[in-house]
């Protein structure tokens, strides 16, 4: 394969930042030289294990991904019954937890856990980008940072889906998908913490704000504290769970936020730049794409393509 | 290609799909009670 320049220098950069020896670099290129020019033929012939074959996560990610989603589900469940409290389903489950005012108490518990776990998100990002460029390994392209390369992937990919092109974009560890969801998730996380605390604390928002804006902010955060409600709920339940449950190679279930790994599969379609890293950072990866590469054709008979 | 789950692994996951399942359920019906109902 003849590598994209971009494919080229995030190779290129992975190399310098590894610090790979000669003979190292001789045995990156002769792999990625065997790589077949449609992509494609590459995913559909790996084998691959469903609980993941690539690091993707740490543990400190995987615990934050289990709170947001444990304190989401809960959030929403009391969330309901609480907005709705004189509604006639509503009664029997806040009579079920002890009345309204327990639903309140639990539903304030649980926001402070997904607020704690936001500042344990926010602080791993933080030391872990700065551990990174200390020890010379940080690179943008690696990181959730929208960059212009997004929306020429975003592009490339909707063509993709249209029939116009044969391969998906060259994405990385974090494709526009990843980057919309995360930055969806944290606005939305904002206007519950910004609207929640404005009910919690109306006084403190009186002092804050002038007084001609007080009653409009309070309205404001009524109506949104439920909408973002609502467009979380459709965003997880139709567009996230979809993606790691429903979608082509996912089914059942997507293991990533359990082991941390992402199938090799799933790394060379969704994320093949990441891919290129990994050659470079895990030898034993080098070795398994040659024995794929070197012991059989590669064919997608349902694509009726045929390739090296 | 995939290899195979094996059966505790194929129990948790078409459980975690049901449970996903289920809560889906319970989201549309919290989508319809947001955009129809009033409160009390």
């Amino acid at each position: 394969m003849k590598l994209s320049n971009e494919a080229r220098d995030v190779l290129e950069t992975s190399m310098r930042q590894n610090r790979v020896s000669a003979e190292q670099r001789e045995e990156i290129e002769a792999v990625v030289a065997m790589l077949p020019e449609d992509r494609v033929l590459l995913y559909k012939n790996v084998v691959s294990n469903p609980l993941g074959d690539l690091y993707r996560y740490s543990i400190h990610i995987r615990i934050q991904h289990m709170l947001t989603f444990v304190t989401f589900l809960t959030l929403a469940f009391t969330g309901l019954p609480i907005h709705f409290f004189e509604s006639f389903w509503a009664e029997p489950f806040n009579s079920m937890l002890g009345g309204v005012n327990i639903t309140r108490i639990i539903h304030r518990t649980i926001a402070s856990v997904m607020i704690t776990s936001m500042i344990y998100h926010l602080l791993t990002i933080t030391l872990g980008s700065w551990q990174r460029i200390r020890a010379g390994t940080f690179d943008i392209r690696r990181t959730i940072i929208p960059l212009p390369k997004d929306l020429r992937d975003f592009r490339a990919d909707v063509q993709y889906f249209a029939g116009k092109r044969t391969q998906r974009p060259e994405m990385d560890k974090f494709n526009y998908k990843s980057k919309i969801h995360y930055f969806a998730a944290a606005f939305g996380n904002g206007v519950m913490i910004l609207s929640g605390s404005t009910f919690l604390f109306p006084e403190l928002w009186a002092m804050i704000l002038p007084t001609s804006m007080v009653a409009h902010w309070q309205e404001l955060m009524r109506l949104s504290h439920p909408h973002e409600a609502l467009l979380a709920l459709l965003v997880i339940a139709f567009w996230h769970w979809y993606n790691v449950h429903l979608a082509p190679g996912r089914f059942p279930m997507q293991w990533t936020f359990l082991t941390g790994k992402i199938t090799r599969e799933h790394q060379m379609e969704e994320h093949f730049l990441e891919y290129l890293r990994n050659l470079v950072e895990v030898p034993a990866e080098r070795k398994i794409l040659q024995d794929v590469l070197e012991s059989r054709e590669l064919v997608d008979e349902a694509a009726g393509r045929k390739g090296r | 290609m995939m290899t195979p789950l094996t059966r505790w692994q194929k129990i948790f996951a078409y459980s975690t799909l049901a449970l996903v399942g289920l809560w889906t359920l319970w989201g549309l019906f919290a989508i319809w009670v947001l955009l129809t109902g009033s409160r009390g």
